[in-house]
């Protein structure tokens, strides 16, 4: 089966082709309703992350609510 | 009822969720702070350290979330906090705030109000984190601010209502919600700040960092009520000194000896 | 530390060289200066203050308008008795004087309230001589539901007693006690108490200790202006209600400042405290502590009282007698000090009225917590 190679907050992760960003976030240890996500610098909208498909290179960063003022 | 935006507040004391000991007892504490809006920033999530929801409870507990944009150093970054608060959150309401300094955090009017202008524009609900500068204040409630909210001292420093002089020209002036922000360290501090007319109050280090955080929030609550009771009954007039102001004996001129 | 101790770690001696030391800047800057600062009192007794009367009466107006308002609280002195064991040369009931003594029965006691009530006080001072055998626990006891019968607001000014007797008054309604010091310099006390209980001038200085433990409301400090040098009594005595309010912070606090008066048989003032001084005392005091309940007697003149009141008076008695059954029997003469402002009740609260103050005839009212 052929992987692709995507950065994910930083770290270069392998993913098959053809993987869905939500297939991908679900491997791991996220909470789907907790979290945004930015692909080159852009938000992907959360109702589209089944069907857009993870692509050679991306640089995804997932962002979650913290503890603040 | 304090109204800032489409929501209503029967508390007028809001909340930050930084700085406590454990995720239990922030909990704990915002509970007895009988808080209805709480702030929450947003940050990269670090994937190896694991992820601690913390939104969870806080979205069980009913209260509104307000996320705000700290991290951010200009207008750009700042919208884009705010475009990822509204994606994770599902809520557009935003307290904005934007410090180029680290040191002081003190915030950037001109890229705040910048800021504030676009996402005015684009829906947002809008709550700027501003120095307490009666005319910024002005502008921000001009392009559409929901609210403005001045601070009371440096961030975290616990000084309570150092530009008091100048809260009180907002509040004068304002016909948006005035929420004095950061720096007040006291209850007491807090009712002051209720006592001049502000509309709310935000507190999270002097909760946070007392020993009880619980207990503390509690007096919080109370001295906010208290506060703001106390503005609706109207204040008695503070008599100024009167020596030097008196050349003839207005009070003492029946002594003749 | 009880305050006998904390007095006697005081230096008497500096505390008076540094009053007639004060310079100017030290009194304006307690002029301006923050409430509760005893080295601020000091400056404002200070001979140096007298320069300073006016500035000091438009504050002490102004606190006393802002914590007060435009009340002036009316009560009358009821003498229960002038039997007295104690030989006190300043004083009509000392034991050596031939005078009729008297003490009230419960008729007598009924027939004077009858005549006070009409004209509209609910605030009163019993007072009886010092005398514990024939006029003590037992005799109060039975009194005190008797007036609280009829008077919402029931302070005493008796001999000083047991912490367990102030308690057993205050579960009859007791609400004030005033207890005066007289003087707080020992030598001068001992010169004037030549026998009896009030000899003993430490249990006198602990009293309001007991009073406040006992959970009295109100507790009255004093000194007899005139015994010794007014303005170091005038200090001690502020150090006495610093204690006092910082250890027993539930009580209310008031002072008294009688100028000695001609009595029968009496002594002449040692030093004499002038209309100016009295009036530079009351500011001081005002300025000290803005919660403070200042009280004015009848001792002093219509023309000087109705100028103070604006000043920081709070309390006034009016149309006072000072002698058992006075009220029903005008012309008895065993008077404890001549009165000097003899203005009925109703006189006086018209004067009020007309200087633009309002005469309120009780004082705080308890009984509604009882109730509950």
């Amino acid at each position: 089966m052929n992987e692709i190679s995507i950065s994910l907050n930083g770290q270069l992760i392998q993913v098959p082709v053809s993987t869905s960003l939500e297939a991908m976030l679900e491997a791991q240890a996220v909470a789907l309703d907790s979290i945004a996500l930015v692909r080159g610098g852009e938000v992907v909208p959360k109702s589209t992350w089944s069907e857009v498909e993870c692509q050679a290179d991306d640089v995804i960063e997932i962002f979650g609510v913290v503890a603040g003022g | 009822m304090l109204t800032i935006g489409d929501s209503q507040f029967s508390s007028r004391l809001f909340t930050g969720t930084g700085k406590f000991a454990s995720a239990d007892q922030m909990l704990a504490a915002l509970a007895a702070s009988g808080s209805q809006l709480v702030t929450l920033a947003m940050k990269r999530v670090d994937l190896k350290a694991g992820f601690d929801d913390i939104l969870a409870p806080i979205r069980q507990s009913g209260v509104k979330l307000l996320p705000n944009t700290s991290g951010a150093r200009n207008a750009k970054e700042a919208i884009f906090a705010a475009e990822l608060a509204r994606e994770v959150l599902g809520t557009s309401w935003i307290k904005l705030e934007i410090h180029p300094d680290p040191k002081y955090l003190m915030p950037d009017p001109i890229e705040t109000f910048n800021a504030a202008k676009v996402l005015c524009e684009r829906g947002f609900t809008v709550l700027p984190y501003v120095h307490a500068d009666p005319v910024l204040c002005r502008n921000l409630e001009s392009v559409g601010c929901a609210a403005v909210m001045p601070l009371g001292s440096p961030i975290g420093s616990n000084r309570g209502l150092e530009t008091a002089t100048f809260l009180k020209i907002i509040i004068e002036q304002a016909s948006v919600p005035v929420v004095v922000d950061a720096g007040i360290g006291s209850p007491s501090q807090a009712m002051a700040a209720m006592e001049m007319g502000a509309s709310a109050v935000l507190v999270n280090t002097a909760i946070a960092a007392s020993r009880n955080p619980v207990k503390m929030a509690l007096c919080f609550a109370d001295a906010v009520a208290t506060g703001r009771k106390a503005y609706e009954a109207g204040l008695a007039q503070v008599h100024q000194r009167a020596m030097g102001t008196s050349p003839q004996q207005a009070l003492t001129g029946f002594l003749t000896e | 530390m009880s305050f006998l101790e904390t007095l006697s770690g005081l230096s008497r001696e500096k505390l008076r060289m540094a009053l007639y030391s004060t310079t100017a800047a030290e009194v304006e800057a307690a002029i301006e200066g923050e409430q509760g600062n005893l080295r601020h009192l000091l400056a404002l007794l200070s001979p140096a203050a007298e320069a300073y009367l006016e500035p000091m009466a438009q504050r002490a107006a102004a606190l006393t308008r802002r914590r007060f308002g435009h009340n002036i609280g009316l009560y009358l002195p009821l003498y229960l008795s002038n039997l007295c064991a104690n030989e006190c040369d300043y004083c009509g009931f000392t034991m050596s004087n031939k005078l009729k003594r008297k003490v009230l029965s419960f008729d007598e006691l009924a027939a004077e309230m009858a005549v006070i009530k009409p004209q509209g006080f609910d605030s009163i001072l019993l007072v009886s001589g010092e005398h514990e055998t024939k006029v003590g626990i037992d005799y109060f006891s039975e009194v005190l539901p008797l007036v609280k019968a009829e008077f919402s607001h029931v302070a005493m000014e008796v001999q000083p007693l047991s912490g367990e007797h102030y308690r057993i008054l205050v579960d009859k309604g007791l609400d004030a006690v005033m207890l005066y010091q007289e003087t707080y310099d020992p030598e001068t006390y001992r010169k004037h108490h030549l026998r009896g209980n009030k000899q003993d001038y430490g249990y006198r200085l602990a009293s309001p200790e007991r009073i406040a433990e006992a959970g009295v409301d109100k507790i009255g400090l004093g000194v007899l202006l005139g015994l010794d040098d007014w303005r170091m009594d005038a200090l001690l005595m502020g150090y006495h209600l610093d204690y006092l309010e910082r250890r027993f912070w539930r009580s209310r606090y008031s002072i008294s400042l009688p100028r000695l008066r001609p009595c029968v048989g009496g002594i002449a003032p040692k030093v004499q405290l002038t209309d100016r001084g009295l009036v530079q005392l009351i500011c001081a005091f005002r300025l000290f502590n803005e919660q403070l309940e200042i009280s004015l007697s009848t001792r002093e003149s219509p023309s000087l009282r109705d100028n103070l009141l604006g000043l920081g008076i709070t309390q006034m008695s009016a149309g006072s007698r000072t002698e058992p059954g006075g009220y029903v029997n005008p012309a008895a003469q065993l008077d404890q000090f001549e009165i000097s402002d003899e203005r009925s009740a109703s006189e006086v609260a018209s004067v009020l009225r007309g200087r633009g103050f309002t005469p309120v005839w009780k004082d705080w009212e308890a009984g509604w917590i009882d109730a509950s």
